[in-house]
Order: C-alpha cells, then sequence, then structure tokens
C-alpha cells in the first residue's frame, strides 16, 4: 500500500529581502491512511511551514509533496484552493470561527463548499454540541468553540483533518476531551489526522511521530503502542 | 523611504512610527486626502465669497474710490451747489458729473454681444469723466484729451469700436442735444467703470428702454450749464458690505437726504422764477415785435390794394377801349362786307345790264331789218300802183270819207242837210271806194297801203320801243351809276373808318403797356411784400419756438414737482447684485461644503478609531514595556495629526486659492471686473483644523484613551471579537429564508458594526447626495436653454424698426418679406419695473393684438397651455410671479416712475427662464400706460437653412434697425449656463473624489479588519473571487443603500442650492431629472465596483496562514 502522505525531500525558503531563511529542508516522510500523526517540534522548528505547505497554504521550494497519490506540489493558488476545499480539514489554535455566524452556520460555511458534506447538523451533535448549535461563537466557551472547528473541518469529509495545537488556547480538561474527540474521529472513521504541537506528551497517543528540529526531520518514529488520551498526562 | 525610516539619528520609537505610517502608508493617504478634499472645498468655498469681495472691494473702494452717496435732482447742480455740500457734516469730496442717455449713430460691430449689425442705432448714456470720485479704469485705448474723443463701455461695445466715431443721432430732443458740446465723438479707447459693476445696462426713458452701453467724455464734451449728479465721499470707511460701512452710511443718509432736499428747493425756487420771468420777458418781446410787425404788415397791404385799385380801374377802361375797338373792328369788317357785296351786285348789274343791252339791240336790230325789208317791198308796190294814181285817189276818197266822219261825227243832227250832205258823199265815196276794192287795185294798195301803215305802225311800235328800251337802259345805267357813286362813297368811308380803327389801336396798345407795366410793378412789389412777410413770419415762429422750447424744458425741469435722489450704493445694480451673487456662492458654500466636511470628519474617526482597535496588542506591549499612557496616545495622535495637520494646510491654502479662482472664472463673465482677492480665512481655516484634529486626533485620543483603560495583560490578549448577533431580518423568516447563504452572512455582517455602517452610509450617501446635486442643477440649468429655446421661444429673429409701424407699414413689410419669413409677428416691446418685495424687478412688456403671438412664443405651464390675455390683464412668467407674490387673478405692481405705479391683473402664469416678460394686448398696453408706443418690434420665423443669409437680408430692408437672431441670444445664454456648469464639474469632481476616497478607506477598514476572518475562508477552500465577493458583497450592499438614500437627500439638497443661487436675468426650472438619479446611482456604484477591484487585491494578497497566527 502507498503511503496516503509522502514528504519527498521537501524543502522552503524565504525571501525576506536580502535575506534567505531556510525554513524546511530536505523533509521526507510518509503518513498512513487512518494514522494519527503528532508532528512535534520546538517554536522555529519548522513544524507550521511543515503544516502550511501540507494544508494548501505554501508552496514549497524543492521536493514534493503527495497526498492520497496525488502530487500537490506544482499546484497554482487556485488548485490549491480547491485542494483545500475538498480534502483538507483545519483546525486552528484560536479556532477562527466565523463571530458572525452561529455554530451551525460556521459549520455550514464549510460543508456549502464540498460536493457531498455530512449534515452540519449531525457533525455538531456528533462533536457532542446538539443543544448549542445556534449559539454565536462569543456565546460559546473555548472547548465548545474548537469542537465546532472541529465540526466545521469535518463536515467537509476531507482526507486530512490538520490540527495547529488544537489545544493550545484550551485549559487541561477541555484540550483533553479535544483529543479524544479527535481520537475518536480516527478510529471509528478512519480519519487521518495530523496534529502538530510542541507538546511532546501528545506523542503517546499518535500512530506515528514525526520530530522536527531547525527544518529537519529529526526522526520519524512508528508507535507501536497508542495510550488512549485519558491516559496521558501533561 | 524605508531606508531613510532607518536612519539612525532616529531613536527606535520614532522609526517605529516612520514605519508604521510607511507600512500604513495607504490609510495615512486616505486621512490625508480625505482631510485634504474636505477642509479646501469647505474652506475654498467659503473663501469665494470673501475673495469675490476682496477683488471687488479693491476695485470699488482703492481703484475706483466710488461715492458713497449719489445726489441727483431734477434740476441739475452748479459749482456753488458743490460748495455748498463740501461744508456738510461727514462729507470729505465733492464732484459734479454730466450723464445723459442719447441716440447714437455709431459705426462699430458690437459682435455678439449684443448681435446687432454694423453701424446701427444705439441708445448710449453719456458720462463726464470724474477726477476723485467713480474713477473710470481705462480697459484699452487712451484717455481722450479733447471735448471730441471719448472712451466706450468696453464690455457691451469694446474697442473694435476704437476710431469710429458716434454721433448724436437727430432723432435726439433738443434738450438732449443741448447737452452735447459736438455733433460727434471719436473713441479713443474702451473704459468700465463702477457705475456698472456687472453686464447689465439698465433701462432708459428713451424709446427702446434699455441702454445698450455708455460713453465717457471729458467734461467739457458737455455743452450743459448745470451738472446732472454730485457724488458724495464721506468719511464712512470699510470694506463693501461690510455692517461698519453700511451703518455709518444709514447714519448719514438722512441728513444728506434732507440737506439736499432743502438746498435743492431754495435752488429750484430761484431757478423757477429766473426761468419764468425769462419765458415771460421772452414772450413780452416777442408779442411786442410781433405788434409792430402786424401794423407795418397792414400798411404796406393798404399801399399795394390802393395800387391794386387804380391798376384795375385802368384795366377795366382798357377792356372799354378793347371792347370799342373790337365793335369797330366788327363794323369795319361788316361794311367791307356790305361794299363787297355791293361790288359785287354792282358789276353784275353792269354786266345784266350790257347783256340786255345787247339782248335788246339785237332784238331791235333784227326787227328794223324785218321792218326795212317789208318796206321796200311793199314801196316798190305801191311805186306800180302811185304811178296809176288809183291809190292816190283812193287815198282822197279815204281822206274825204275820214274828214266826212270826222263831220258826221260832229253833227248832232242825222237829220240835217250837212250831216245827209256829208253822208250821202260818204256813201259815195264808200261806193267809189267799193268799186276800186272790187278792182282790188284799191284793196291791193289799200292793202299796201295798210301793210305800210302797218309797217309804219310797227317802225314806230319798235322805235317806241326802241325808245323804250333805250330810255330803260338809260335809267339802269343811271342806277348803276349811281349805285357805282354810292360804292364808291362807301369805299371812301371804309378807309375813313380804318384809320381810325388804326389809331384807336395804337392808343390801346400804349396804355395797355403802360397798365401792364404797373401791373408788374404792383406784382413784384406784392412778392416782394409777401416774402418779407414770409420770412418775417418765419423769424416770429422760430422766436416762438424757441421760447416754447424753453418753456418745455421749463416744463422739463420744474412742470413737477422738484424730486431729490440722495442714493447710496444699494442703488447701483451691479453692486446690489454683486453682493447677491456673491451671497449666492456663500449660500451654497453654508451646506455644502460643512456636508462634505463632515462626512470626511465622520469618515476619518473610524479610520483612526479602526486602528487603535488593530494595535490593541501593540499598545498593551508598549503600555508593559513601561511607556506612560501619555506617549502611547502621542504615537497614534501623532499619526493621524500629521495626516490631518498636512491634510488641513494643504486643503486650506489650496482650496482658498483654487476655488474662488475656479468659481469666479464662471461668474467673471457676468461682470466687468477682471480679478478677485486671495482671501485666506485663518478663522476657517483654524476652526477646519480643529476640526480635522478633533475627528482624527480627538477620536484617536478617544480611542487609545479606552484601550488604555485596559491592564496590559488583557491588552495583549486579543479582544474578545465582537460577538454575533442576531439581525432583525432573521426575525422576519420569509426573507430570510429566501436569502441565500452568503447574503445571510452579508446582511449579518453589514449590520455586526452600526457605527461604521452608519458612517459608510453617511459617505456614500452624502456623496450620491452630492453628485446628484450636480446633476440637479445641471439639470435645472440645462432645460433653460433647451427649453426656453427649442419649446417656448419659437421665433427665430426679433426684427426692430427704426419708426412706428402703421397699419400700412406692416402690411408692406409682410408682403416684400413674404419670400424670407414663414410668420411675422408685430409686437410693442417696452420693459418697466414691478414691485417685489425684494425691490424692483425689470421685466419686458411685450404687447400685440396679433392672435399669432401664441405659434412664435408658447405659452404653457406644467405642460397645460395658458390662453394670451384679454383686454386689461397680463400674463408674467412663473419667476416674476414668484418674485412679485403673484398669482392668477391677483394684481401686479407696476412702476411707471420714481413717484407713479398702475396695477395689472393678473390673468396667467407661464414658463419662461429667460428674462422676466409680461404679454398683454394692445389695449391693455394703452391703457395700462397711456402712452403712444407703437409696433416698433417684430418676431419672426423663417424657413431658410441659413438663418444669417435670411437676417442679412433683412437687415437691408427699408425701416429695419436692428435684426437680433435667436440663435445668437441662445448661444449667450449657453455661454453663461456653461459657468454655472464649470462650478457644478467642481462639486460633482469634488463630491466624487469624496466618494472615492471615502469608501476606499470604509472598504479598506473592512479588509484589514477582517484579514483573519478572510483568511480563515481561505484556508476553508474559499476561492479568490469567492473571497471577495464575501467581502465586497457587504461593501455593495452598503453603498447601494447609501446610494438610494442619498439620493432623496439629492433632491433636498438641490432644491435648496438651487433656491440659493440666484441669477437676474435668469430663472430656473429646479428638477433632477430621471436619468440624472440613475447617473448619480451608478457614479456610487461604479466607484464601489473600483473600490471592490483595488480592494480584491488586496484580499488576495492575504496570505491564508495568517489565521494561524495568534492574534496580534
Amino acid at each position: 500500500m502507498c503511503a496516503f502522505v509522502k514528504f519527498d525531500k521537501v524543502g522552503k525558503v524565504y525571501h525576506s529581502g536580502d535575506v534567505n531563511v531556510t525554513a524546511l529542508s530536505d523533509v521526507s516522510f510518509e503518513i498512513d491512511r487512518g494514522e494519527i500523526c503528532v508532528i512535534v517540534g520546538q517554536s522555529g522548528a519548522g513544524k507550521t511551514t511543515l503544516l502550511n505547505i501540507l494544508g494548501g497554504m505554501d508552496t514549497l521550494t524543492t521536493g514534493n509533496v503527495y497526498l492520497d497519490g496525488v502530487d500537490i506540489s506544482g499546484y497554482d493558488t487556485k488548485k490549491l484552493a480547491d485542494y483545500r476545499r475538498h480534502d483538507i480539514g483545519f483546525v486552528f489554535q484560536y479556532y477562527n470561527l466565523i463571530p458572525n455566524l452561529t455554530a451551525l452556520e460556521n459549520v455550514e460555511i464549510a460543508s456549502q463548499l464540498t460536493r457531498s458534506p455530512m449534515p452540519s447538523q449531525q457533525v455538531l451533535r456528533d462533536v457532542g454540541l446538539g443543544e448549542r448549535m445556534k449559539n454565536f461563537p462569543a456565546q460559546l466557551s473555548g472547548g465548545e468553540q474548537q469542537r465546532v472547528a472541529i465540526a466545521r473541518a469535518l463536515a467537509k469529509r476531507p482526507k486530512l483533518l490538520l490540527c495547529d495545537e488544537p489545544t493550545g488556547a484550551l485549559d487541561y480538561l477541555t484540550g483533553k476531551a479535544i483529543l479524544k474527540l479527535l481520537q475518536r474521529e480516527s478510529r471509528e472513521n478512519g480519519m487521518t489526522v495530523i496534529i502538530i504541537t510542541h507538546n511532546s506528551a501528545l506523542t503517546a497517543m499518535a500512530d506515528r511521530v514525526i520530530r522536527i528540529k531547525s527544518g529537519t526531520v529529526q526522526s520519524v518514529v512508528k508507535n507501536e503502542v497508542v495510550t488512549s488520551v485519558e491516559d496521558i498526562e501533561w | 523611504m524605508v531606508k531613510r525610516i532607518n536612519d539612525t539619528r532616529f531613536t527606535a520609537w520614532t522609526r517605529n512610527n516612520l514605519r508604521e505610517i510607511w507600512k500604513t502608508r495607504g490609510r495615512f493617504a486616505a486621512i490625508l486626502v480625505i482631510i485634504l478634499l474636505g477642509v479646501s472645498f469647505f474652506s475654498g468655498l467659503l473663501a469665494t465669497k470673501p475673495a469675490m469681495i476682496k477683488g471687488a472691494n479693491n476695485y470699488i473702494n482703492n481703484e475706483s474710490n466710488m461715492y458713497d452717496f449719489r445726489f441727483l435732482t431734477t434740476i441739475g447742480f452748479t459749482e456753488d451747489d458743490i460748495d455748498f455740500y463740501k461744508t456738510l457734516d461727514g462729507v470729505t469730496a465733492v464732484e459734479g458729473s454730466y450723464s445723459v442717455d442719447f441716440f447714437a449713430d455709431t459705426e462699430y460691430d458690437p459682435g455678439l454681444t449684443t448681435g446687432t449689425a454694423v453701424g446701427s442705432e444705439k441708445i448710449l448714456k453719456a458720462y463726464s469723466i470724474t477726477k476723485k470720485i467713480n474713477k473710470i479704469k481705462l480697459i484699452s485705448g487712451r484717455m481722450p484729451t479733447s471735448s471730441n474723443e471719448c472712451l466706450v463701455d468696453a464690455s457691451s461695445i469694446g474697442e473694435d469700436a476704437i476710431g469710429t466715431t458716434i454721433r448724436i443721432s437727430d432723432r435726439n430732443t433738443n434738450h438732449t442735444k443741448s447737452f452735447f458740446s459736438n455733433d460727434k465723438y471719436i473713441v479713443v479707447g474702451t473704459c468700465c467703470t463702477v457705475n456698472y459693476l456687472n453686464r447689465t445696462r439698465g433701462t432708459t426713458a428713451l424709446e427702446g428702454g434699455s441702454l445698450d452701453g455708455f460713453i465717457y467724455m471729458l467734461p467739457d464734451a458737455f455743452a450743459s450749464e448745470r451738472m446732472t449728479e454730485l457724488l458724495i465721499k464721506t468719511d464712512a470707511v470699510g470694506d463693501i458690505f461690510t455692517d461698519e460701512y453700511e451703518n455709518r452710511i444709514s447714519y448719514y443718509e438722512d441728513a444728506m437726504q434732507t440737506a439736499l432736499a432743502d438746498h435743492a428747493k431754495s435752488d429750484y425756487d430761484k431757478l423757477r422764477s429766473e426761468a419764468q420771468s425769462k419765458i415771460d420777458e421772452a414772450w413780452q418781446e416777442y408779442d411786442s415785435k410781433y405788434d409792430d410787425y402786424t401794423k407795418s404788415r397792414e400798411e404796406a397791404e393798404q399801399q399795394l390794394s390802393d395800387t391794386l385799385k387804380t391798376l384795375n380801374d385802368g384795366k377795366e377802361q382798357l377792356d372799354r377801349a378793347q371792347q370799342r375797338l373790337e365793335d369797330a373792328k366788327e363794323a369795319i369788317e361788316s361794311g367791307e362786307k356790305e361794299y363787297r357785296d355791293g361790288l359785287r351786285s354792282y358789276d353784275e348789274g353792269v354786266a345784266e345790264y350790257d347783256r340786255q343791252r345787247e339782248t335788246a339791240l339785237g332784238r331791235l336790230y333784227e326787227a328794223q331789218g324785218e321792218i326795212d325789208g317789208n318796206r321796200r317791198s311793199i314801196e316798190a308796190a305801191l311805186e306800180l300802183i302811185n304811178r296809176s294814181d288809183a291809190a292816190e285817189t283812193y287815198a282822197a276818197m279815204q281822206a274825204r270819207l275820214g274828214e266826212l266822219e270826222a263831220l258826221m261825227a260832229g253833227i248832232e243832227d242825222h237829220n240835217s242837210p250837212e250831216y245827209i250832205a256829208a253822208y250821202e258823199e260818204y256813201q259815195f265815196l264808200q261806193k267809189q271806194m267799193e268799186l276800186i276794192d272790187e278792182s282790188g287795185v284799191v284793196e291791193l294798195y289799200q292793202q299796201l297801203l295798210d301793210s305800210q301803215t302797218k309797217l309804219d305802225e310797227a317802225q314806230a311800235e319798235l322805235d317806241r320801243q326802241r325808245e323804250k328800251i333805250m330810255r330803260e337802259l338809260d335809267m339802269a345805267k343811271a342806277e348803276l351809276d349811281k349805285a357805282k357813286i354810292r360804292l364808291d362813297d362807301a369805299v371812301f368811308q371804309l378807309d375813313n373808318a380804318r384809320m381810325q380803327y388804326t389809331e384807336g389801336l395804337i392808343n390801346y396798345y400804349e396804355s395797355k403797356s403802360v397798365y401792364e407795366s404797373g401791373l408788374k410793378q404792383y406784382e413784384q412789389a406784392r412778392t416782394d411784400a409777401d416774402e418779407q412777410f414770409a420770412s418775417a413770419e418765419e423769424q416770429f415762429k422760430e422766436a416762438r419756438s424757441q421760447i416754447e422750447d424753453s418753456e418745455a424744458e421749463f416744463q422739463e425741469i420744474f412742470g413737477t414737482e422738484l424730486r431729490t435722489y440722495s442714493l447710496d450704493r444699494s442703488s447701483n445694480s451691479g453692486y446690489i447684485s454683486f453682493e447677491n451673487d456673491a451671497s449666492i456662492i456663500e449660500g451654497i458654500a453654508r451646506v455644502i461644503p460643512l456636508f462634505f466636511f463632515l462626512v470626511a470628519a465622520l469618515v476619518c474617526t473610524t479610520t483612526m478609531t479602526r486602528m487603535v482597535d488593530e494595535h490593541r496588542t501593540q499598545i498593551g506591549t508598549l503600555k508593559a514595556l513601561g511607556y506612560d499612557d501619555g506617549k502611547i496616545i502621542l504615537k497614534y495622535i501623532s499619526y493621524s495629526g500629521v495626516a490631518a495637520l498636512i491634510g488641513c494646510i494643504l486643503g486650506f491654502f489650496g482650496g482658498s486659492v483654487v476655488f474662488p479662482k475656479v468659481i469666479w472664472n464662471a461668474y467673471k463673465m457676468l461682470y466687468d471686473f477682471g480679478e478677485i482677492g486671495i482671501v485666506f480665512n485663518f478663522t476657517n481655516g483654524l476652526i477646519s483644523l480643529g476640526i480635522s484634529l478633533l475627528c482624527t486626533a480627538g477620536a484617536t485620543f478617544i480611542a487609545c484613551k479606552r484601550e488604555l483603560l485596559d491592564m496590559p495583560a488583557d491588552l495583549i490578549r486579543p479582544k474578545a471579537p465582537k460577538p454575533g448577533k442576531r439581525v432583525f431580518l432573521e426575525r422576519i423568516p420569509f426573507i430570510w429564508k429566501h436569502l441565500s447563504f452568503l447574503n445571510k452572512v452579508a446582511a449579518r455582517n453589514i449590520l455586526r458594526y452600526t457605527r461604521r455602517l452608519i458612517m459608510m452610509l453617511v459617505g456614500i450617501g452624502g456623496c450620491t447626495a452630492l453628485i446628484l446635486v450636480g446633476f440637479g442643477v445641471h439639470d435645472s440649468i440645462a432645460n433653460v436653454v433647451n427649453d426656453q429655446y427649442e419649446t417656448i421661444t419659437r421665433y427665430d429673429y426679433s426684427i426692430n424698426f427704426t419708426d412706428d409701424m402703421s397699419d400700412a407699414d406692416r402690411k408692406n413689410f409682410l408682403e416684400s418679406s413674404k419670400d424670407m419669413l414663414d410668420e411675422c409677428v408685430f409686437v410693442i416691446s417696452d420693459s418697466v419695473d414691478i414691485e417685489t418685495g425684494k425691490g424692483n424687478k425689470t421685466a419686458s412688456i411685450i404687447a400685440t393684438s396679433d392672435p399669432d403671438i401664441t405659434d412664435i412664443v408658447r405659452f404653457s405651464l406644467n405642460g397645460e397651455v395658458i390662453a394670451y390675455p384679454n383686454d386689461g390683464g397680463v400674463i408674467i412668467n412663473e419667476k416674476l410671479a414668484q418674485l412679485a407674490d403673484a398669482k392668477v387673478g391677483s394684481k401686479l405692481t407696476i412702476r411707471l416712475n420714481e413717484t407713479d405705479t398702475v396695477e395689472a391683473r393678473v390673468d396667467g402664469i407661464f414658463e419662461n427662464y429667460v428674462y422676466n416678460l409680461m404679454f398683454m394686448n394692445e389695449a391693455t398696453y394703452k391703457s395700462l400706460f397711456n402712452n403712444d408706443v407703437g409696433y416698433r418690434m417684430a418676431y419672426a420665423t423663417t424657413d431658410s437653412e441659413d438663418v444669417y443669409d435670411t437676417s442679412a437680408s433683412l437687415m437691408k430692408m427699408s425701416g429695419v434697425s436692428t435684426v437680433l437672431v435667436t440663435d445668437d441670444v441662445r448661444a449667450i445664454v449657453s455661454d453663461m449656463m456653461r459657468s454655472m456648469n464649470y462650478i457644478i464639474s467642481v462639486i460633482i469632481l469634488s463630491a466624487c473624489a469624496l466618494a472615492f476616497v471615502v469608501a476606499y478607506n470604509l472598504g479598506n477598514i473592512t479588509v484589514v479588519e477582517r484579514t483573519r476572518e478572510i483568511a480563515t475562508l481561505k484556508v476553508l477552500g474559499f476561492q479568490s473571487n469567492e473571497t471577495s465577493s464575501y467581502v465586497s458583497r457587504e461593501n455593495i450592499i452598503i453603498t447601494i443603500i447609501g446610494s438610494v438614500l442619498g439620493l432623496p437627500c439629492g433632491f433636498l439638497l438641490n432644491q435648496f442650492v438651487m433656491s440659493q443661487v440666484n441669477i437676474e436675468m435668469i430663472s430656473f426650472d429646479i428638477k433632477v431629472l430621471p436619468l440624472s438619479y440613475v447617473y448619480a446611482f451608478l457614479i456610487s456604484i461604479a466607484l464601489s465596483v473600483i473600490i471592490a477591484l483595488l480592494l480584491r487585491k488586496k484580499i488576495d494578497a492575504i496570505n491564508p496562514a495568517e489565521s494561524l497566527k495568534s492574534v496580534d
């Protein structure tokens, strides 16, 4: 079976005036379908760049990225937008809900973009927000907002769920609940989930752990014993 | 730029601030430009009136030294009066001046301004050049140096007239002519004067009604003894139209009026009595001279008639003599005829006599011959017998027988013997004889003897006859001779008579020639006398008319009560209309710029508030770093303040210079003086600076203060996003359900930021309103020309005639112009002043009884046709009705002169935009004005292709003085309208510029404010057009709503602005065409589309990865 996500010698150089900053160099790894992958590294290690490239928000300088066997590295902005629209679900650290839309509408704004979305209300019920669909983000707690964000991402039936520090702005318990939700999604629905974090503790819940340091892959470890989220402490 | 900012001479703080400006240069420039536009519009429009007034003030007060008061009386002034008025309280200078309206024969080409042809008659006003007060301004040419030179009106006549001659027309009255010392003046230059600040030249009492221009001459070009007016300068100082000046003037006003009235009254009385006694003396002298003349004339007549009588007697005698001569001549002629007849009958008598004599003698001769023949044969026979004596015996017996018979006859007694004896003898004898007879001899002899006797008898008879004839002939001869004698006598008498006749004739001719020479002498004397009388009469008539002239002059001057006028500058129409025009600008400047400026200020407030909000984290950081509040506030205040300050300064100076100039450009064509001043109203400058700073720095300060109240820790954390809200639309499920999802989002977004929504609505709505005002003003104006000259005024020409046109003249003219003109309506034209609430308004009167007038001028109001008025009624145009507050059926007060008015009934009100007009029929005119002005003008249309060709032909027709081509007038009005359009373009462009900057700025705020949201949408997979439509949808909806709201505001604003715009000769049809709403709306939408496109670039530039960033 071919790898679901494949980074092949990916390099990224930012040009800022006369200065060239190398964000990524020679990054290669593979992730299988249905896996939970945690990418961990310090601030500035290049994990956000990696996420941007994988999420179709940034282009790479060298190398290739494949998702489900398709090379996305040559995509132009329009194709990238399309790629984001159909293949990627995003979960942000700060939820990035549209404040002017209710929970349901925030899900709908994403689901209406795709060809065969999940029913928005069902997704919200799935993430445990069946009762709060009509609330505006400002009326929801952080965890609830993040659930909405996850629902929004899932409603599109993406190939890949990308989570950028999903617990970064949440308290411990709420964070755990969110992670549990993500784990459940992967296990029950076979969703490929990539979590980017600087919190090494989370690696315990991953099927695969990729460590990034200074723009290079330090290690790719397949976790044989996956710990349930409840059992993770940080 | 960036490098310069990085200059190390700046502290990090300053560098941060400068970098901030550079980074957000779009916003910085937006604030700067919005403030610049707002301030320049505000201070520019507000400075326009002062700038115009400053220019006018410089011209009126400094260059010209315009009068404060102008004294006019019906009697004029002398040098003594000047000296007197100089002593009045407050008076600093007095100068006299001459002026008179006159008909001028000109030879210049006035060009388009009056549309008339070369060398036509004009009505001009002549003024004398003054040295101290009301100084004229020479525009071209040179000042006059001698009394036969003049300067002409620079604007209504122009420099083309230089070198031509202006003649005082013979049409002028003697009184008018007496003002001039020459009968023609050479134009040496052009000038303008404060007497005519604008292009209106006013009305005149002369026929025709309006002045065509003025001329200026040296005082000695006037022959008049008395000056027409006095120009008074007082110690009132101060700029024109200022309270300071006007109060001082109204303080002097009464005193001036009283002084003038009193002084003029005594002058008047003196002059009047002097003039009266002069006239009386003249009459006396005239009368006595005329008496002398009459007397001498009578004497001469008497002499002449005596002579004539004598002559007539002689003539009678002559006639009698002639008669006698003629009788004599006739007698002579009849005598001659008689003579000739006598002579002829005499000649005939002679001839007859000769013929008779001839015949008679012939017959006698023949008879003699016959007798002689017979005698000879008888005598021969007798001879034979005699020789036998038988005959003798027989004869003896015979003889005895005879004797016996005689004896017997003598015896009475036949029985007597004697008798018987005798008888017996006798018987015997008889027997004897019978015997002889029986023999025959006796008988033959007897026969012979008988024949001889018979012959003798015949001879005797013949001789008797001869004798008788001879006697008769002799008698006839004697008769003839007598006749001859008578004839000869008649000849003699005739000759005598002829001689006498000739003598008489000679005598007659002699007396006749005597008579004729006498007659001739008499006739000569008669003619001489008649001539002398006629010339004397002529002289007397002249003398009389001179006196009558002076009486008329007297009547003109003293006939009415003395009237005195002390006029201040407000009686000068140009002075007042300039103030009005300047006030119109002020009127516009009162609303629009403020409106404009407030929109600008509000937009700046929003912008700065947003900026501070965006910088929340930075403020928190700075605060956390230990910068005190003041310094932090200063950072933002300096940002907005610098933008506002630069914008304000540029706007203030730029606007104060540019706007007045631009607007004056439009008004300049209405006024005679060129340049306006530059006024910097620093109060306005400070006010606009204050408002600008308040709206930018002030708003910044308040926003900063609000942020700074929070603790640094809170500040560093992102501000909780403004909560979403259900909008009222959601409560209307019917609508909400039918909105697409994105529209729902847009609706909610629009209503999310109420303040910004209001800002945007005010901004966009305001700008739309301003654009609509621009179009509305244009509509109100554009229609003036089109409606006036395509719908209302249908005629191609107005033709002026040199004299009143009688019915016959008109018929002739129509006949001879038939080929050129399609229709031609003769009218009486006059101009009058109508009393209105705001002083007098000049209106033109057109009177005619020709019903075709309605074909040539369309009278209608709001689409309804207005009937031409009947006797006693007038119809007037809408604006005049408004000004005079007249309605159908109400009365209109018409000012005849300074004191008298008449009222006319208003029968109808019609639309007319150019000039104030009053139409009526001939009878109404005559009854209202009781004057004898006749048909001297005609409106005409033509079918010909080239209107100017036809006008040239018309000009050549006899009696035609001028032909005004409507197209020319239209061009003039069009030009004026163009000047208004100029102002309007300024408004529209400024409004568009503002609308653009405002909408761009607000759109920009939306984008910047929602960068994160946009980035998130991008991450969610929104394509770039979807993203920008997500944002622009809101802006476009707001623009649409704002524009729609702005349209009614624009309509109202247009009404207001147009009501402030007041041009003397033109009334506007205040309206906004439907298309203008469409334009204004479309311009706003177009602007927002352009802005959406600009913003789309900005939106596209947003990196979706932004969404990953923590909130800063």
